[in-house]
């Protein structure tokens, strides 16, 4: 197994807690060493990755393992880059865990697990890189979804809990996301239609079984959210439910979709 | 040296008793006049008085001396008797004294804790004092450190972070709600107190057009030119409505002036744009299931009444981290002043007993008759070498002890026990 990756690992976790302590006692020290934490570890991880692919010579999706490695990478990678944009500060609580976890589950894994075999074909790669991309701004909108629903529950209900200090305007978290969808579903729909068109060169026709039938069960839901949004003005807490409801499923399809190459 | 604080604030006196002891800004500058002249023994002093409280910051050499002077200051410039002084007042005196003013300039021993304005007035005191040459060292640093301490707790805590009066409130929420208030509508129906302050609050926060709409148009045009709006008829409200993101109502009518329907129809005409109503009105003016609306929150007075709670809750705990702070911040002046004292310290002491080494020295060489230049030397290299022995571990010891927290009563105890403060 490879260092950095473990490295990697471990400093997603103390930035996972960092972040959640953050939450809970709103100390601007826990904040920064949260996000250095989870910077460095993004790093860590790219050097592993990197290395990994030298030894493999193909990209990291010929396992399970490398496949966990590859969501989790895309995930902190966007958090990166939405924590930087929107200055979210509770983002990170409710985002890191799902990087973290799909580390965690990788390094359970083993990495010598025999996989699919590896396609070099251009719009077979194209399809994974991505699916990888889209998976990672579905999980953004996920993170904010929870976060909408908890705020706009503590603003309905009139509970001024702690939850009520600590999570940002309503309207950020919406345009989380709105820029969500409007990034992510053309990368989604592009991935998906590389599939189709890699599996007719190759086959000369779409092959379906259970994960393939999630993944457009997930993409439908993405372009319903997508179309309601933009044409009804589907926001808010219909929105943010539709987003976590996309993730579930998304991920579910995601992590069963391995090996299911003919 | 010895630092004190005399003074009276609202947790101590009266009104009655504060107006009395008040100092106008304009004879800041007078009173530290006086205080030169009829109390000579504060070296250094910062005069702060604001409505809650009249304070004086002195460096004194002497504790009870120092007082009844500023307190005999006090009652000759504000013509009271002492026994009425004695009942309001307190002192404090070194860490208490520091703690005290760490703990006025961030706010935390305010009527309201966390406002905003004390640390201004604390600055204004200082700068006062300054200009007038009463402060030195001492209460140089210890001002300045104490604007830290409420930078440090501001920004480190949520002390000031949410509104703790109705108005701010309404304000607050519409931010929970919104994000940036900028380029947003307000719309405000009937007339009163609170329905115009909230619309300043809401002004100074960017919302940038104003309707408002009354019974009497005439009523209404008056207020619209007050915040620059734009007066509409009551009568075509529900046409207005869809372009309000924010809604105040506080009209004297008997029925609901915005029913359920209406909102729905509203809400998805603004394809779901989020509306915030805030009806101040008794009896309500909104009808209250307009909250179950997706996009629609709707909050009456009692609602905002258990937002300030809440954030007077959350503001309590962020005190009690606040507190933390300024403890830490107490140990850190101390330790400067530790260092500030001890080269003086050190050089006072092996002066107090070269001074005795001479003396003894002169004395006993008379006794001695004529010795040798050779032998003279000797007897004053001996008794050189035996006072820097018997120093060398006090002096070691105290430098030792200077770094941590009884630092300062070690120093205390060495001028007291060899005399050197007098």
């Amino acid at each position: 197994m490879n260092m950095p990756l473990i490295i990697a690992t471990f400093l997603f976790f103390l930035g996972m807690l960092k972040y959640l302590l953050y939450l809970a006692l709103r100390r601007p020290v826990l904040f920064t060493m949260a996000t250095v934490m989870i910077a460095l570890g993004f790093a860590l991880q790219t050097i592993g990755l990197g290395l990994r692919s030298m030894e493999t010579g193909h990209g990291p999706y010929g396992n399970l393992f490398e496949y966990c490695l590859f969501m989790a990478w895309v995930v902190f990678g966007i958090f990166l880059v939405a924590e930087g944009y929107y200055r979210i500060k509770p983002l990170g609580a409710f985002m890191t865990p799902v990087g973290f976890l799909l580390s965690l589950i990788a390094l359970m894994l083993s990495p010598e697990a025999a996989g699919e075999t590896v396609v070099k074909a251009y719009w077979f790669t194209l399809h994974r890189t991505t699916s990888f991309l889209a998976f990672g701004a579905i999980t953004l909108i996920f993170a904010a979804g929870v976060m909408y629903l908890i705020q706009e529950r503590q603003l309905k209900t009139k509970r001024f809990g702690a939850w009520y200090h600590r999570l940002p305007p309503l309207d950020i978290l919406d345009d989380v996301n709105r820029k969500g969808l409007i990034v992510g579903f053309p990368i989604f729909t592009l991935s998906f239609m590389a599939a189709v068109v890699w599996s007719f060169q190759k086959y000369g026709d779409v092959h379906l079984n259970g994960s393939v039938a999630l993944m457009i069960i997930g993409w439908v839901l993405y372009a319903v959210a997508s179309a309601g949004r933009a044409l009804f003005g589907w926001r808010g807490r219909r929105a943010a439910t539709m987003g976590i409801v996309t993730f579930a499923i998304v991920a579910a399809a995601m992590l069963t979709h391995i090996g299911h190459v003919r | 040296m010895n630092l004190i604080v005399l003074g009276v604030n609202h947790k101590t006196a009266p009104v009655e008793v504060r107006e009395k002891l008040a100092i106008a800004e304009k004879s800041l500058g007078e009173s530290l006049r006086l205080l030169d002249e009829r109390a000579p023994g504060l070296s250094e002093k910062v005069v702060l008085s604001t409505c809650n409280r009249t304070e004086i910051y002195a460096r004194v050499a002497d504790v009870s001396g120092g007082v009844d002077e500023l307190k005999r200051f006090l009652c000759g410039y504000h013509e009271i008797d002492r026994s009425t002084l004695d009942k309001a007042t307190y002192v404090l005196t070194l860490e208490d004294a520091v703690e005290h003013l760490f703990r006025v300039a961030s706010s935390l021993d305010s009527m309201i804790v966390g406002e905003p304005q004390i640390l201004g007035q604390v600055k204004g005191a200082y700068q006062a004092a300054r200009e007038f040459s009463a402060t030195g060292t001492i209460l140089n640093r210890l001002f300045e450190q104490s604007f830290n301490v409420a930078k440090r707790i501001r920004t480190e805590t949520a002390i000031a972070e949410n509104a703790v009066s109705v108005s701010y409130a309404a304000v607050e929420l519409a931010r929970k709600i919104f994000g940036d208030l900028a380029g947003k509508t307000a719309l405000l129906i009937g007339a009163g107190e609170m329905i115009e302050l909230a619309v300043k609050h809401l002004m100074g926060q960017g919302v940038e057009t104003v309707l408002v709409a009354n019974r009497t148009f005439e009523r209404a045009k008056e207020l619209a030119t007050r915040f620059n709006g734009e007066a509409v008829n009551f009568d075509h409200l529900h046409e207005e409505l869809k372009r309000c993101d924010i809604v105040i109502s506080s009209t004297g009518a008997p029925h609901f002036v915005v029913r359920r329907d209406l909102a729905e129809k509203v809400i998805s005409q603004r394809k779901n744009r989020p509306m915030f109503f805030i009806d101040i009105a008794v009896p309500r003016d909104i009808e209250p299931s307009v909250n179950e609306i997706d996009n629609c929150y709707l909050y009456n007075i009692d609602d905002l009444h258990s937002v300030v709670q809440a954030n007077m809750a959350e503001r309590a705990k962020e005190a009690a981290r606040a507190e933390e702070i300024v403890k830490t911040e107490v140990i850190q002046f101390f330790t400067w002043l530790d260092h500030l004292e001890m080269a003086p310290t050190i050089i006072a002491l092996r002066k107090s007993m070269d001074e005795i080494r001479k003396k003894e020295l002169e004395r006993g060489m008379s006794r001695l008759g004529a010795l040798s230049a050779q032998d003279k030397e000797a007897v004053e290299r001996m008794t050189e070498s035996m006072v820097n022995k018997i120093l060398h571990s006090p002096i070691a010891n105290l430098k030792r002890k200077a770094e941590t927290e009884e630092g300062h009563a070690y120093l205390k105890a060495v001028r007291y026990l060899f005399g050197l403060d007098h």
